[in-house]
């Protein structure tokens, strides 16, 4: 991609962004369907799982993509327990250095 | 001139502003590591440091940018990352939504208040008894500040700190997702939901154009979801 289409891609997510973001503000006096805030509700995990899936495989045969698997599995529980991306990232990446440094 | 913005007639409380600045100075070191995977993220995409501080002054949210640029490296179209950016973004509806209930912006503070507004600052704003729209705006300009901030400094720090992190490079985008969903998911209803689309996603992605594989594994979910919970009401 060269530079002018990344900084119209640049300026287009910017608009985006903002279009969703000011949405809610304008929209919070009016009701919305219930089945649209349902979906609504899963959107941004279901999004999240589906991105993250094709990495968790990207090492290739399952010997070499275990570590990856076992460093991202320990990050998100690690997430989930401290609360902090932080400590989650570099805890995974510590321990996926230890598993290809011994391996 | 943001304090003068964020003043109400309304609402004369003093040191609003500040109290909502301060109120976000512990996610401060949140930013750091996330703008440092977001860099190297971006550098691995191949993106300039031009136009990688430019999503984060425009774009502002970590989990969105670093979704654009892990997309943008697998050679997605300019389609399929702005729908896949808006539809990990798509619950800032109801953010907005739920802080518009509380605080009535006009003018030109609602339009600021709409460029401000995060999870975190979302969170940290609900979790005030009375909301005020000085103390929002505090909370969303200390936010801003402190991503475009640690933006700028993991890309002034890029050349000595990514060629230590070039052999994971491949790992950081995955790991940062990962991360995002341990942090966000809560109950087992959510998990499912985020299973049951990364399965979908492995067997769409190969099967459909970059992008729109990922899409459709997300919208199949959240229907499968939606309906799910509805039968369960039921």
């Amino acid at each position: 991609m060269n530079s002018m289409s990344l900084f119209s891609l640049a300026l287009l997510l910017g608009t985006a962004m903002y279009s969703i973001r000011i949405s809610g503000l304008l929209l919070a006096d009016s009701p919305l369907p219930p089945v649209l805030l349902r979906v609504l509700r899963y959107a941004p995990v279901a999004l999240l799982g589906a991105l993250a899936a094709p990495g968790l495989f990207r090492g290739g045969a399952a010997v070499e993509s275990a570590p990856r698997l076992v460093a991202l599995l320990f990050a998100a529980l690690l997430a989930r327990w401290s609360k902090r991306i932080d400590i989650a990232v570099i805890g995974g990446l510590a321990l996926y250095g230890i598993m290809v440094a011994l391996s | 001139m943001l304090q003068s913005l964020a003043f109400d007639a309304e609402e004369p409380v003093p040191g609003e502003f500040r109290q909502g600045f301060r109120a976000m100075l512990p996610l401060w070191s949140a930013a750091i590591p996330a703008a440092l995977a977001y860099v190297a993220a971006a550098a691995s995409a191949g993106l300039p440091a031009f136009e990688t501080m430019l999503l984060s002054l425009l774009v502002y949210s970590g989990p969105g940018q670093i979704a654009a640029v892990g997309m943008l490296a697998a050679g997605a179209s300019t389609t399929a990352v702005i729908v896949a950016v808006l539809a990990l973004h798509i619950h800032y509806l109801l953010l907005g939504l739920t802080i518009g209930r509380r605080v009535r912006f006009r003018g030109v503070r609602r339009l600021l208040a709409a460029m401000l507004l995060t999870d975190g600052v979302s969170i940290v704003s609900n979790a005030r008894e009375n909301l005020t729209a000085r103390f929002y705006l505090g909370a969303g300009c200390s936010m801003y500040l402190a991503w475009n901030i640690a933006t700028l400094l993991a890309l002034l720090a890029g050349k000595l700190l990514l060629p230590l992190l070039s052999p994971v490079t491949d790992l950081i985008v995955p790991l940062v997702l990962v991360t995002l969903l341990g942090l966000i998911v809560r109950e087992r209803v959510e998990l499912l939901a985020a299973s049951s689309a990364a399965l979908a996603a492995l067997v769409l992605v190969p099967m459909l154009p970059s992008g729109l594989g990922l899409l459709a594994a997300a919208l199949c979910a959240c229907l499968l979801m939606a309906f799910w919970h509805k039968e369960e009401q039921a």
